[in-house]
């Protein structure tokens, strides 16, 4: 209460709130701008009020989006919306571009549907437009069934237009009624309700009506776009009308579509409008009604999710659950037709929506159909690829392994519920930790898992697999070992220890082990990933196809990582911005999935960078930057978890990358300070090495025990830089041969022995090597080939470069090592300009470029840099 | 432990049920509703229906808990609706309560369309009303029937007793407050 009679600030305020209310609803808002400048003295509330009342709206709108507004005073109210010709009655419903009211047509006297434009005045340009098409569209198209437009037209801002007014119920309702079973409160409405007779028969009536409507808006170069339950009418004399060709465009007028938009209902979506990718044509639409008639007949939609990416996930990669499977009673022919139309590859759906309807005809008459299942053959081969273990048990066991199929499909729709499902979730959650490399995150998970029933084998596994992403590959190789002991029919275990003894060098012994893998059959999801990864190595086309399948399996979120770091290496390789784009786009799935995991994010990281490099060489500014920026969102993500191995290693490269060396530095500085690992040790070694600072390097690199190669090779380097270290490194160098077969320390000793002027003996290690081609990676052995013979002098550089060919790792390497042999040549600038070469592939993360470009900074700071060439 | 998830499940939902309710039935018939109550039995027949372990997916289940409000809202309007036709009581709480029959016939049959996209705005919805619900009563009511009830700042007034410029400040103190919760949250 004020005890005076003038007013406080804050009731001034709050009079000025209510004149702007008020204006407001007598439909005369004032400008912001000018509201705020009538009052000057309380801009800076004001301003506070209507941006706090924004906000609010803009997040009200979510929860009553779909509710007509009870007004106070009915009557009055509807008196005064007309529009026109038009005089409103009632709302029928809301769209996403729309408003439906039922109204009369005041001069021809008729009941018409009009569908308004939400929003009214100051409605964006692209909505009008978008709009206006859909009218223009929808208006010349004249079937049976397909609702008919009257007249279009805008009145006061509102755009509008007339459509018959239809008095039915939509199809979704229809599904609500035969769904009705599930809900504790039935109030049957008879209307709605299939006349008595066979319910499939009148689904197949209904929906080839539809199809032959569609077959007729296509001839016209209409794509519906959005055919979905809640579009399809049931009109009361029983005829089925498409309404709201809501999203038609003409698909003789190129350009108008909007770009970057994904429109229509997700559920309903054909796989490559889930995707984006490719320009949809008429085959969305018998996808979108195929997908509608699967849920008449199985009241389910083919694919369920937690939100809507996951629905786009599922329909870009799973397969749905034969109808049949959910319902014993669907005849079958109606099942080849269901599945024919929502087949992933549009080349395998019906070519035409009239094809469609006939065969929905042919079966309503009991004629024979078109279509025709999968043979048993072609079944057997889809399902042994499915399931090839189930498959195995042979034919009389089908009707089991498809209980058993069903009992998983469920198990995964309702994993809460179910023990195994809870399992399968821990190993999820543990092999997402683990890939993080967070020890301490990855031993909870861990133990998780054991608490939820897990075998030894598979903890043994779980921890290689952390140790392997931390880069500690002795550790991860003698876990895995272990786990390949224990689960000695394990595809995935034994994939994993191929992975990792590739990762550590031990290129022989991988290609052992894989091709012990390769005799194993994969079952799991798990084995098909780390299949997948170990097959990467060797062959990344390969490799992408055993992830594909562990993701058609299950949606593995550790999948999407590690199929996003294929890519990146592939795109590495190839220079191909196809795969750069591909990784991208599995990186921000993974990303999605995996809300905060580092793994995600550090692959995600990656892959932008990749791409952002390959669009910068093509000249495409724009595309970069914005490929850039979503990197450093991701680096900042990261930044709490630069603790991390893997992350402080990698995000330091990225700084590397983006020329900040101090902040590289700075994280590396502290990761080594908190872990004893390989890869921060190398990582922070090598900036020291960049620094000049040999000593510090040296002492971070000899006091580990047991020194990966990188470590142990970039400590050959740096002790060459030491005073008296060449003998030193001489002798570390010979050590390296008796890495047994290790075959990256085996590659690079010769080229050492060389710059340490020690020909001869580099000379007959690189002969011997030759001699010993198991010894090298079967992936690169050609090139890796020439290499040693260009080491022995044998071989020219052109030629060397000529056998590099496309492959920017082979260019990489090339160039490195005809930079190492100027250097020793004492041929400083041929050195700099194929050490640029070399950086300019862009192979991040590669020894020979990580060296290249310290080799250039030395050169660069030191005239006399090296003083180890005699 | 299944049925825990379910409690929880639920718990999170009441709230936004709550402004659910209040959402659907006319601010003059509030009073004679126990809106609370009906929140509280719709929980309670969603509890023992979710128990037995059905599988539905959250959305399924959300879509149910929507229907079954509404049913429940229905009944009292119903109950009401014979009261009043009894005592032949005030025209305009008639109206109201047709008005309001009909919006939750609509808004029944909407909750139906797209389940999935709708599970994102639920959760955005839940959010709204648990915030909403830890504002003082005033603030949120002359809120509640500013934005949905769509009534103008006179008609609150005169229904929460209130000048004008008094309705203008719960305005405002109610959305700088609904911000401060907002933003806790997160």
């Amino acid at each position: 209460m004020s005890l005076s009679n003038t007013p406080s600030q804050d009731e001034l305020v709050d009079a000025a709130i209510a004149d702007w209310l008020e204006a407001e609803e007598a439909g005369r808002t004032p400008a912001p701008g000018d509201f705020l400048a009538r009052h000057p003295d309380m801009a800076d509330e004001l301003q506070a009020f209507l941006a706090d009342r924004i906000k609010f709206q803009q997040l009200a709108a979510i929860v009553a989006p779909a509710e007509s507004v009870p007004s106070p005073c009915p009557t009055a109210e509807a008196d005064c919306r007309r529009l026109g010709d038009f005089e409103i009655v009632r709302e029928i419903g809301r769209g996403g571009m729309g408003i439906v009211y039922e109204a009369r047509q005041i001069s021809l006297k008729r009941q018409v549907a009009l569908k308004v434009l939400k929003g009214g005045p100051g409605l964006a340009e692209r909505s009008l437009l978008r709009f206006r098409r859909e009218a223009e569209a929808a208006a010349r198209l004249h079937h049976a069934h397909i609702v008919p437009i009257y007249a279009t037209g805008e009145v006061a801002g509102d755009h509008f237009y007339a459509m018959e007014l239809i008095e039915g119920p939509s199809l979704d309702k229809l599904l609500e009624q035969r769904r009705r079973d599930l809900s504790p409160r039935v109030s049957v409405d008879s209307r709605l309700t299939p006349d008595g007779g066979d319910y499939f028969c009148h689904v197949a009536r209904l929906v080839g009506e539809a199809a032959d409507a569609l077959h007729h808006a296509h001839g016209q170069g209409v794509i519906h776009r959005d055919v979905k339950p809640s579009n399809l009418l049931l009109a009361p004399d029983g005829r089925l009308c498409i309404s709201d060709f809501g999203l038609a465009r003409i698909t003789e007028l190129p350009g108008v579509t909007i770009s970057g938009d994904v429109v229509g209902s997700p559920s309903y979506m054909s796989p490559e409008q889930a995707a984006g990718r490719i320009p949809v044509d008429h085959r969305t639409d018998i996808y979108s009604l195929g997908a509608t008639l699967y849920e008449l007949l199985t009241l389910r939609l083919p694919y369920v999710g937690r939100g809507r990416d996951e629905v786009l996930l599922k329909i870009i990669y799973d397969t749905p659950p034969r109808p049949r499977r959910l319902n014993g009673k669907i005849p079958p022919d109606l099942e080849t037709i269901c599945m024919m139309a929502i087949d992933k590859d549009r080349n395998r759906r019906y070519q035409s929506a009239a094809e469609f309807a006939r065969d929905l005809q042919n079966f309503a008459a009991g004629r024979p159909i078109a279509a025709h299942r999968p043979g048993v053959l072609l079944r057997g081969w889809r399902w042994s690829r499915r399931r090839p273990a189930l498959s195995a048990l042979g034919a009389l066991m089908v009707f089991i392994a498809g209980l058993a199929a069903y009992f998983a499909y469920t198990a995964w729709s309702s994993r809460e519920e179910l023990a195994v499902a809870h399992l399968q979730d821990a190993v999820d959650d543990a092999l997402a930790t683990t890939m993080s490399g967070d020890s301490t995150a990855a031993e909870q998970a861990i133990a998780r898992i054991a608490t939820e029933g897990a075998d030894t084998g598979w903890i043994a596994l779980l921890r290689g697999h952390l140790a392997f992403q931390r880069g500690e590959h002795d550790e991860a190789i003698k876990q895995l070992q272990e786990a390949v002991a224990q689960l000695p029919e394990s595809a995935a275990a034994r994939a994993l220890l191929a992975a990792a003894y590739v990762a550590a060098g031990w290129w022989e012994k991988y290609e052992q082990v894989l091709d012990e893998v390769e005799q194993l059959t994969p079952e799991s999801a798990e084995d098909y990933l780390f299949r997948g990864l170990a097959e990467s190595y060797l062959d990344p086309l390969r490799g992408r196809l055993s992830l594909d399948e562990a993701i058609r399996r299950r949606r593995l979120p550790a999948a999407f990582v590690v199929r996003a770091e294929v890519c990146t290496n592939q795109a590495v390789d190839s220079g191909e911005i196809r795969d750069a784009l591909a990784a991208v786009a599995d990186a921000r799935l993974a990303c999605e999935l995996l809300k905060d995991n580092p793994a995600a994010l550090l692959v995600s990281l990656n892959a932008h960078l990749v791409a952002a490099g390959l669009h910068e060489d093509a000249g495409r500014a724009d595309e970069c930057d914005a490929l850039m920026e979503q990197a450093e969102l991701d680096a900042r993500g990261l930044a709490p978890y630069s603790h991390l191995p893997a992350v402080a290693y990698d995000l330091a490269m990225y700084q590397v990358a983006v020329g900040q060396e101090q902040a590289a530095f700075k994280i590396l500085q502290e990761a080594a300070l908190v872990s004893d690992n390989a890869r921060v040790a190398y990582g922070y070694a090598l900036l020291l090495y960049r620094r000049g600072d040999f000593a510090q390097g040296f002492t971070i690199l000899d006091r580990r025990p047991h020194r990966s190669n990188n470590e142990e090779l970039l400590r050959i380097l740096i002790l060459m830089e030491l005073p008296e270290g060449r003998e030193l490194a001489q002798a570390a160098c010979r050590e390296l041969g008796e890495r047994g077969s290790n075959g990256l320390a085996a590659l690079f000793r010769p080229i050492l022995l060389l710059v340490l002027g020690d020909q001869q003996t580099a000379v007959a290690v690189s002969h011997g090597l030759c001699e010993q081609p198991e010894r090298l990676l079967r992936l690169r052995r050609a090139f890796y080939e020439k290499l040693l013979t260009y080491n022995c002098e044998e071989l020219s550089e052109d030629d060397l470069l000529a056998a590099a060919g496309s492959s920017k790792w082979d260019q990489c390497e090339a160039h490195f090592f005809i930079g190492l042999h100027a250097l020793a040549a004492g041929n400083r600038d041929d050195a700099k300009r194929h050490f640029h070469e070399a950086v300019a592939t862009r192979c991040n993360g590669f020894l020979a470029l990580d060296w290249s470009r310290a080799f250039l900074i030395r050169l660069e700071v030191d005239a006399r840099w090296p003083k180890w060439i005699p | 432990m299944a049925t825990t998830g379910v409690v929880t499940f639920l718990e999170r939902y009441r709230a936004y049920l709550g402004l659910l309710a209040r959402l659907q039935i006319d601010p003059r018939l509030q009073a004679r509703v126990d809106l609370s109550g009906v929140v509280q039995h719709t929980l309670f027949e969603a509890h023992q229906a979710f128990r037995e372990g059905d599988g539905h997916t959250p959305e399924q289940k959300l879509a149910w808990l929507r229907k079954c409000l509404a049913n429940n809202l229905a009944d009292e309007l119903r109950k009401l609706h014979t009261e009043m036709r009894d005592v032949r009581r005030e025209r305009s709480l008639e109206a109201a309560l047709v008005t309001s029959s009909n919006c939750l016939q609509a808004w029944v049959a909407d909750s139906l369309t797209s389940p999935s996209q709708q599970l994102i705005c639920e959760e955005e919805g839940v959010r709204l009303a648990a915030a909403l619900a830890r504002l003082p009563e005033e603030q949120r009511d002359a809120l509640v029937l500013q934005h949905w009830q769509g009534w103008k700042v006179a008609e609150i007034a005169e229904h929460l007793g209130r000048t004008r410029t008094a309705v203008a400040g719960l305005l405002k103190r109610g959305l700088a407050r609904l911000r401060e919760e907002l933003k806790r949250d997160e």
